[in-house]
């Protein structure tokens, strides 16, 4: 803990360190190698959590603006604003801030706060010619493809998405620790749960209570929503899944109620988990065991088909055979896919990164549901890293259903 | 509470759907007002939910794109793909946006129909054959490459013209149901205000003091996105410019101590989602003749914006003027974005440095005004980018004058 520091904008510690960020731009360079790049220009940033990868830290995220360039040497340049800079108006201030510019958190990074043309050429060693890879290239604003094509002569253009997706999504052993932190930070925000989930609180009260939880134990930012996505859902043990928004000020929890938490928040050094169990206020139906025993089932089986080589779409083909072979609906949600600085980052389902094949390494969140007649679904959300031997869970957290 | 009763939960349990079926016609009349000023046949919003047009118009910030026509349903577009339709990947990227956005778009009134992508029969059944096509739009610099293409197929010749800056002042201006709203945040402030100095002890640190505020706040009502509960500043004057928020430090962090200045923010929404701000300074012990002096610079400066909050007036004169009225009395300022509209979201237009920065105010709109006084250290420590003080509250505009809302005294608040 000696070197961490702590963002006091987000309340979020930080312990990346320079050689992470090193590896990373290295990784970069190498999927630029391997497709024949001069640069790479990652837009969108904050979607896959590009930016915090690259740079380590994120900006004031407006998804139309901003970006990451990365050349085969030399520091990377990181893009916070939107402006497209001309040279009579490189040296312009940003209008209405008095911040100074160009210092990044980390060695190897510039910042700046539009996109320059000249800066990229300049970045290349090149005049024209130029091979960029870009990266959310679905995103790509209009005008600055027309200022990219109109100031670099010779300019070609090709998708770099799923390549560098494959490089991000194996993890290192300073994220896999991360991702352990995060974690072991859900386990014992869950185990907290008890005391929030009681009979007379509010489904709003319960959620504020697991956040204010997390929070305490390292997970930060202004958006709590965000920062610890929850999906929080209280009924009757038994009853039917009540249709559309509740009434304000939201459905109060009592005895004999089934309570299915899942949360998705960001830890330490912004790496996100994933944890999801479910409690009962009194003795559950016999039904009640019996779903969620087939929840921690199917995560079972999902998991044991995680080897490297196969795909989460291969996967998540099979164990839907096995919901509908155990009387289930087909899961058509997003339940296999990778976590790290986003909660649902590549690869994931129903996306061209479906097809990725899986290596040692990478980290899943693997959370079927089991959705059986009119009920709302069950679910045993966990994390999963890959080895050479298949998936371990990332944090023993137990699996049975909690009765309270 | 009446108010809300019998309102919906948006997402279970994040925020409150508040607004009548009549607020709601009454935005749609309002942005159909300026289409036709603007002579525009059609508007297109894109990244709404930058600023709040999408929260304002529809009630949800997920949808990629809004289609206003002059006369008949409004569309919420959910996702950015245009894929042709019946193909497999079609499907897909429809899926895939589904699943990205996390959330459902809930129905709020029945002139709001939603869809999954744009469509060009959607866009074509609003004009006549033939009809000159002049499409206005809300952030038309956003537009993304693939959109360009799509609509050039759609409209070919088409005009495009952003109306967003004509569309500011129509929003920003506050009716009688927002202001309800409004006063609910500012309540909500006020509470959490008063609770601070219990929050606010030596031995804690900042941390551990920003997470119990937002936690009070959220019990309260604030959430479902962005809400700025924090110190922005902390630390002793004395010993130079004191730490900001934006700022990395070493863990274990310091613990706040006897003699320390604490600016505490609360820019939060309240329940409905409408926000405010207020922002006070807490001593903890007798605070310096120095520290007084500012503040009393700070609340000075604060009263001369305020009396120029005035219909007709715009916020770039008033901040010209504030240059000018602390500079006479021997101080400076600082170039920050100290008013602007507080809406759906914590800063919205019309606002300082930017092109609405010269739209004339309007009455009954809300704004954030907190202008600061630049500490004097004799010269630039190089460790700060800002060395300030300064006092939050939101304002009314009224012609005569900012109408302070909340009632927590403009003091130096001092934690024994």
């Amino acid at each position: 803990m000696g070197s961490m520091k702590i963002d006091l904008s987000s309340g979020r510690l930080l312990g990346l360190t320079q050689a992470e960020i090193d590896r990373r731009i290295a990784l970069a360079r190498g999927t630029m190698v391997e497709l024949g790049l001069d640069a790479l220009l990652v837009i969108d940033v904050a979607r896959d959590g590009y930016r915090r990868w690259l740079t380590g830290v994120s900006g004031p995220e407006r998804q139309s603006e901003g970006g990451v360039i990365v050349s085969s040497e030399g520091p990377i340049l990181s893009v916070m604003g939107g402006r497209l800079i001309d040279e009579g108006d490189r040296n312009e201030k940003p209008v209405g801030a008095a911040i100074r510019g160009g210092d990044s958190f980390f060695e190897g990074i510039r910042e700046s706060q539009g996109f320059d043309a000249a800066d990229i050429l300049e970045m290349t060693g090149r005049s024209a010619g130029l091979r960029i890879g870009v990266v959310h290239g679905d995103a790509m604003r209009a005008d600055l493809l027309d200022y990219l094509r109109d100031r670099i002569p010779g300019l070609e253009m090709s998708d770099a998405t799923l390549a560098l997706a494959e490089a991000k999504a194996v993890k290192s052993p300073e994220e896999l620790g991360f991702a352990r932190r995060a974690a072991r930070m859900h386990r014992r925000v869950l185990e907290s749960a008890s005391t929030a989930i009681r009979e007379g609180a509010l489904e709003r009260e319960i959620a504020n209570d697991l956040r204010h939880a997390a929070y305490k134990l390292g997970c930060g930012g202004p958006d709590r929503a965000a920062s610890a996505v929850l999906k929080l859902v209280s009924n009757r043990d038994g009853g039917d899944e009540e249709p559309g928004e509740p009434i304000y000020p939201g459905r109060r929890v009592s005895a004999g109620d089934r309570v299915s938490v899942r949360m998705s928040a960001v830890g330490e050094s912004d790496f996100y988990s994933a944890l999801g169990r479910c409690w009962v206020l009194g003795e559950p139906l016999p039904e009640t065991r019996r779903l969620w025993a087939l929840a921690v089932a199917a995560q079972d089986f999902a998991a044991s088909l995680l080897v490297p080589g196969e795909t989460i779409a291969e996967v998540a083909a099979r164990t839907n055979e096995f919901l509908t072979a155990n009387g289930c609906e087909r899961d058509e949600g997003a339940f296999i896919h990778g976590i790290g600085y986003v909660p649902d980052e590549s690869p994931r389902l129903h996306d061209a990164s479906e097809d990725m094949r899986l290596r040692p390494g990478m980290v899943l969140a693997v959370e079927p549901e089991i959705r059986a007649g009119k009920l709302d679904p069950f679910c045993c959300a966990d994390v999963f890293f890959l080895t050479e031997d298949g998936a371990r869970r990332l944090e023993p957290c137990p699996r049975e259903l909690i009765v309270l | 509470m009446e108010y809300f009763d019998g309102m919906r939960m948006v997402d279970r349990f994040e925020q409150v759907q508040c607004f009548s079926a009549g607020e709601l016609e009454r935005r749609w009349a309002a942005v159909r007002g300026v289409m036709r000023e603007q002579g525009v046949d059609l508007l297109l919003i894109l990244e709404g939910d930058w600023e709040g047009y999408s929260q304002w118009l529809i009630g949800t910030k997920d949808a990629s794109y809004i289609i206003v026509p002059p006369e008949g349903e409004i569309t919420a577009v959910r996702g950015h793909c245009l894929p042709e339709k019946g193909t497999s990947a079609a499907d897909k990227a429809l899926r895939r946006e589904r699943l990205a956005s996390g959330r459902s778009l809930v129905p709020i009134h029945p002139g709001v129909r939603y869809v999954e992508c744009l469509d060009a029969e959607d866009l074509l059944a609003h004009f006549k054959s033939g009809a000159r096509r002049r499409i206005g739009f809300i952030h038309l610099e956003t537009m993304r490459a693939s959109t360009r293409d799509f609509l050039k197929g759609v409209f070919p010749g088409a005009e495009y013209v952003d109306i967003t800056l004509a569309i500011d002042p129509v929003k920003a201006t506050k009716s009688p149901e927002e202001l309800r709203l409004i006063r609910n945040a500012i309540v909500l402030h006020e509470k959490v205000m008063a609770a601070l100095p219990s929050i606010i002890r030596p031995g804690r640190t900042i941390q551990e003091i920003n997470n119990d505020t937002a936690y009070l706040a959220h019990q309260l009502g604030s959430g479902g996105g962005v809400c700025l509960l924090f110190a922005l500043q902390f630390g002793k004057d004395e010993a130079g410019p004191i730490t900001t928020h934006s700022q990395i430090v070493d863990y274990p962090e310091r613990r706040v101590e006897r003699g320390d200045r604490v600016f505490m923010l609360l820019e939060s929404n309240g329940i409905g989602g409408h926000f405010t701000a207020m922002g006070r300074n807490f001593i903890l012990g007798e605070p310096s003749a120095e520290t007084r002096r500012y503040w009393d610079l700070a609340l000075k400066m604060q009263d001369f914006a305020a009396g120029m909050l005035r219909p007709g007036t715009c916020v770039k004169e008033i901040f010209d003027a504030n240059i000018r009225y602390i500079e006479s009395l021997g101080h400076k300022t600082n170039m920050q974005n100290y008013l602007h509209s507080l809406g759906y979201v914590f800063g919205e237009r019309p606002y300082l440095h930017d092109p609405s920065e010269t739209i004339p105010l309007r009455e009954n709109m809300v704004y954030l005004n907190h202008p600061h006084v630049r500490i004097d250290r004799g010269g630039d420590t190089g460790r700060v980018a800002y060395d300030d003080l300064y006092a939050i509250d939101t304002y009314l505009v009224t012609p005569e004058g900012g109408k302070r809302q909340n009632a927590v005294p403009r003091e130096l608040i001092i934690i024994e």
